[in-house]
């Protein structure tokens, strides 16, 4: 089982950040309100924030280590990052995207570049620039962009929340079908119940840069601990804000 | 009646600007100008001319290029404080700029009797040129280039790395290509800001034909001898300074942020 660690504090401005969080196979689904710091522990993670101390770690592989001095950089680090926007490089087309995190000749990285767009039902785009893919789309080639280089985890921003209400369903269920199929340990935020419902994974709240709660869907249903929480999954409140 | 003498406000100014280039073209006719062309001042100048501000570009975009990535990408005060400094050559008189050059450079400058224990001597030399050029085009380059950097999206470069790309493939595959509209347009200002380069180069280089005269210089000798030859040479000048506008208005028409 793979398992990757973060046990870091990041200070960013008004963000104070402390978080330990621990995920495999099975995923975690990260939540919170805006602010409270969850893309700055994905980007922490993939090593483009620097925790002020802590350590990051994947199956016994050290990636930081604010003690011993280890800080390694993002490119040996083997995280897919995808951002909510995506981030699909738009001077290059769906299958250039996708060969680009590929090593070896270039007739062999198009191939496979080909191939991974087939699979996840993009072929069709190979050719075209982002800035003329749907929603949809788009997530899918930076997908296979994120899948290309066999990362040992995926981290997914809100990989939801740029879709329309029509696409969003399918999408959902295709996303959470791929990240299953991949058995890499992935964190994704979500912020939206349906959501945190479908990806069925272990859920962490965040809130003001704080782990509040961390389990199982059903136990942190039956008796959220803050506010944010009962809203988001819908259940009875502990109180009143 | 406001509409009237916005019109008219406007419309003298824009005649003001006008009416000079088009002095410039029609007091003259092509027979003078070939004459002109043929006129010994013209050809060297204008070799000179483009040789030195071909390398005080190469000087330019390979020197300006880092500085501007980090002016683009840093967060840090000192950034900003920089990109004010990098400003200053704009405001600086270029017969100030030339002078400080001089003072700097020059023989009895401030590092000159250190280059001239190394045996160069800048002063009044083709190199002179070059560098009261670089002097006083930078920030066009620079500055052009630290907006087009400024404006690719972190996550870009992010991923970029998440995806096994070290910092200069990163910077040659992506960033480079994103910004590539905004570093050819700088790059043309300032060749055209170098090209036009006149009191700096006079006060640093002198105006020496073949090594320091180039085409302003050389308009401003010529005046003195057949006008038709400064008329030439300065038709030249502004058919290159319009070639540039002309080339540079639809790219940021197309810009799109």
């Amino acid at each position: 089982m793979t398992v990757l660690a973060a046990n870091i504090a990041v200070r960013l401005g008004e963000l104070d950040l402390e978080i330990a969080l621990e995920v495999d196979e099975r995923g975690l689904v990260l939540v919170g309100p805006n602010g409270a710091g969850k893309t700055t522990s994905l980007l922490a993670m993939v090593g483009a924030r620097r925790p002020s101390r802590g350590r990051i770690a994947i199956a016994g592989d050290v990636l930081f280590d604010g003690a011993a001095g280890i800080d390694r950089a993002t490119e040996e680090r083997g995280l897919a990052y995808l951002p909510q926007d995506y981030a699909l490089f738009p001077h290059l087309t769906a299958v250039g995207n996708v060969a680009f995190g590929l090593r070896g000749p270039r007739a062999e990285r198009i191939e496979k570049a080909r191939s991974l767009l087939d699979r996840l039902g993009v072929g069709a785009t190979a050719e075209r620039h982002p800035g003329s893919l749907s929603g949809g789309e788009r997530q899918r080639v930076a997908l296979a962009r994120a899948l290309a280089p066999s990362p040992r985890a995926l981290l997914l921003d809100e990989p939801l929340a740029a879709l329309d209400v029509e696409s969003r369903q399918s999408v959902r269920a295709f996303l959470v079908a791929e990240l299953r199929a991949q058995c890499r340990p992935f964190i994704v935020i979500a912020h939206d119940r349906d959501d945190v419902r479908a990806f069925a994974a272990p859920v962490a709240v965040l809130e003001r840069g704080r782990v509040v709660q961390q389990g199982e869907l059903a136990s942190l249903e039956a008796s959220p601990a803050t506010s944010f929480t009962a809203r988001l999954l819908g259940g009875p409140g502990p109180g009143h804000d | 009646m406001w509409r009237t003498a916005g019109y008219v406000l406007g419309g003298g100014l824009l005649a003001f600007l006008v009416l000079p280039v088009v002095a410039l073209f029609i007091t003259g006719n092509p027979a003078d100008w070939l004459a002109g062309l043929r006129h010994p001042i013209t050809a060297p100048a204008l070799v000179l001319s483009l040789v030195t501000t071909a390398l005080s570009l190469s000087v330019l975009v390979v020197l300006g290029t880092p500085l501007a990535w980090w002016l683009g990408r840093s967060e840090a005060r000192v950034a900003r404080l920089v990109e004010t400094v990098v400003q200053l050559p704009i405001v600086v008189p270029p017969a100030v700029a030339g002078l400080a050059l001089l003072l700097a450079f020059g023989r009895r400058g401030l590092i000159g009797p250190l280059l001239e224990g190394a045996g160069i001597d800048i002063a009044f030399s083709t190199i002179a040129v070059v560098l009261a050029q670089v002097f006083v085009a930078a920030p066009f380059y620079i500055q052009a280039a630290t907006t087009a950097f400024a404006g690719i999206d972190e996550n870009l470069l992010v991923v970029a790395r998440t995806l096994g790309a070290r910092p200069a493939t990163v910077l040659f595959r992506v960033a480079l290509p994103l910004a590539r509209r905004g570093l050819i347009a700088g790059a043309a200002l300032a060749w055209a800001r170098a090209l036009g380069e006149f009191g700096a180069t006079l006060m640093f280089a002198g105006n020496l034909s073949g090594r320091t005269q180039t085409l302003p210089l050389a308009v401003y000798t010529a005046l003195e001898s057949d006008v038709r030859a400064a008329q030439a040479l300065a038709v030249i000048l502004v058919v290159i300074a319009l070639a540039i506008i002309i080339f540079l208005r639809p790219r940021r028409g197309r810009h799109r942020p």
